[in-house]
């Protein structure tokens, strides 16, 4: 009612008494209806977007922890793209069970790389350990290496008593323990113990004594593989 | 204009959050403009429908809403929208028009004959509820929007989308049209 009244084209009031004489309004229903869209819409809108971007960022975490943790084992185990690498696999496995199958002495691979290598250097590499080293064989994948402690074992007993004999040993170059092969008692004893060729010519001079002339003569004859022109240098006789 | 009036006061701590305030303008106006709904649809089915949407408006354009000009001005032009929206869905338009438009003239000019109140003596709601039902859409908006909402007549014009001048005729001619109606129904 902001206008003049003499604005006013005609009054309002017997008119909109006459309409209120009707007493008409909205149900009950509609006007709870309404109040509670009102008090609903109040919810700030800020906080509209916090249920679907957590879900959002709750999903998309579950996807990357998923996919991290599994995502590599859903790759096929042999692609195309891999050819090399799992031949090279597969090729250790097969390495693995020939390993595993019994062979004849001398051809076992380890056994053939032992023989071939010089004495020193079978010895450096069991003491470095690298050779027998598990990781080493398969980290590598392309080495027929395999096995540990068994295996060193097993070489060990495959390498024949004559390549041992014929192996050039320099007294100075001690055996290896874990490689040296079983031998008697007392001629083990003998044989381990010199260090110089008169330390030994004396042991063969003490077996020659006590009788042992079998070993006496296998060693003399060792000895002079070994050093063959020491004793008549040495103006010695042959024990 | 708008600083001063209640409504609008209520309005704007309805926008800042206040569920109260919303409730106390609900309850101020929600009878008038159910009439006014309910008489310019002329469908009681189709009045609830169009009365939940405007109210649905108001809640989310109340951030919208400033107080230049009177809450009733802003609610009444809402509501005139929604029975504008609601004949456009329906495709239905009330096409009746003056039989006599020189008649209603007449008719209209003839306010200062008589006192208003006694022309309306004994008269009853539904015999004016009646007679608004023949009126023209654009003249029974008008009344409507004069009477209901206590709109002024360039209120009217804005809320229609009319110039103050066509606003005015238009509540002259639904005045002299509802005189004769409900005088051709008094009884003899």
């Amino acid at each position: 009612m902001n206008e003049k009244d003499s604005e006013a084209p005609f009054p309002r009031e017997p008119w909109k008494r006459l309409l209120e004489s009707s007493d008409e309004g909205p149900p009950e229903t509609t006007d709870a209806r309404i109040r509670a869209a009102a008090r609903r819409d109040l919810v700030p809108r800020g906080r509209r977007w916090w249920l679907p971007a957590s879900l959002a960022a709750s999903l998309v975490l579950a996807v990357l922890v998923v996919h991290s943790e599994f995502g590599t084992n859903r790759r096929p185990l042999v692609d195309e793209s891999d050819r090399g690498e799992s031949a090279a696999i597969h090729g250790t496995i097969v390495d693995r069970e020939k390993a595993q199958e019994p062979k004849a002495p001398g051809q076992s691979p380890t056994a053939k790389v032992k023989t071939d290598l010089p004495r020193a250097a079978v010895t450096e590499d069991d003491e470095f350990g690298a050779e027998d080293s598990e990781f080493a064989a398969d980290a590598g994948g392309m080495t027929s290496h395999v096995g540990g402690p068994e295996r060193e074992a097993r070489a060990a007993s495959e390498v024949p008593e004559d390549v041992l004999a014929n192996t050039p040993v320099h007294p100075d170059v001690p055996y290896a323990e874990s490689t040296a092969p079983a031998a008697p008692p007392a001629a083990a004893a003998a044989v381990a113990q010199p260090r110089t060729p008169e330390a030994w010519y004396t042991a063969i001079e003490a077996l020659r004594k006590a009788g042992r002339n079998a070993e006496a003569d296998a060693e003399l004859a060792r000895f002079e593989a070994a050093y063959p022109d020491w004793i008549k240098q040495h103006g010695r006789r042959r024990p | 204009m708008g600083e001063g009036d209640a409504d609008a006061q209520l309005m704007l701590r309805y926008a800042a959050g206040d569920a109260r305030a919303f409730d106390a303008l609900y309850a101020t106006h929600r009878s008038a403009l159910w009439r006014f709904i309910r008489r310019s649809v002329q469908d009681a089915a189709a009045t609830d429908d169009v009365f939940q949407e405007c109210w649905s408006r108001v809640i989310t354009h109340r951030e919208s809403y400033r107080p230049e000009a009177r809450f009733a001005t802003w609610l009444y032009r809402i509501a005139h929208n929604c029975c504008m929206d609601h004949w456009r869905r329906s495709g239905r338009r009330n096409k009746r028009e003056a039989a006599d438009d020189e008649a209603i003239e007449a008719a209209a000019d003839e306010r200062s004959a008589g006192p208003l109140d006694a022309a309306l003596e004994g008269e009853s709601g539904e015999q004016l509820a009646a007679a608004l039902a023949q009126l023209p859409q654009e003249q029974r908006d008008a009344f409507l929007l004069y009477v209901e909402g206590g709109l002024s007549v360039s209120e009217i014009g804005e809320a229609t989308g009319v110039n103050p001048e066509t606003a005015k005729s238009r509540l002259r001619y639904a005045v002299a049209r509802l005189k004769q109606a409900l005088a051709e129904a008094a009884p003899e």
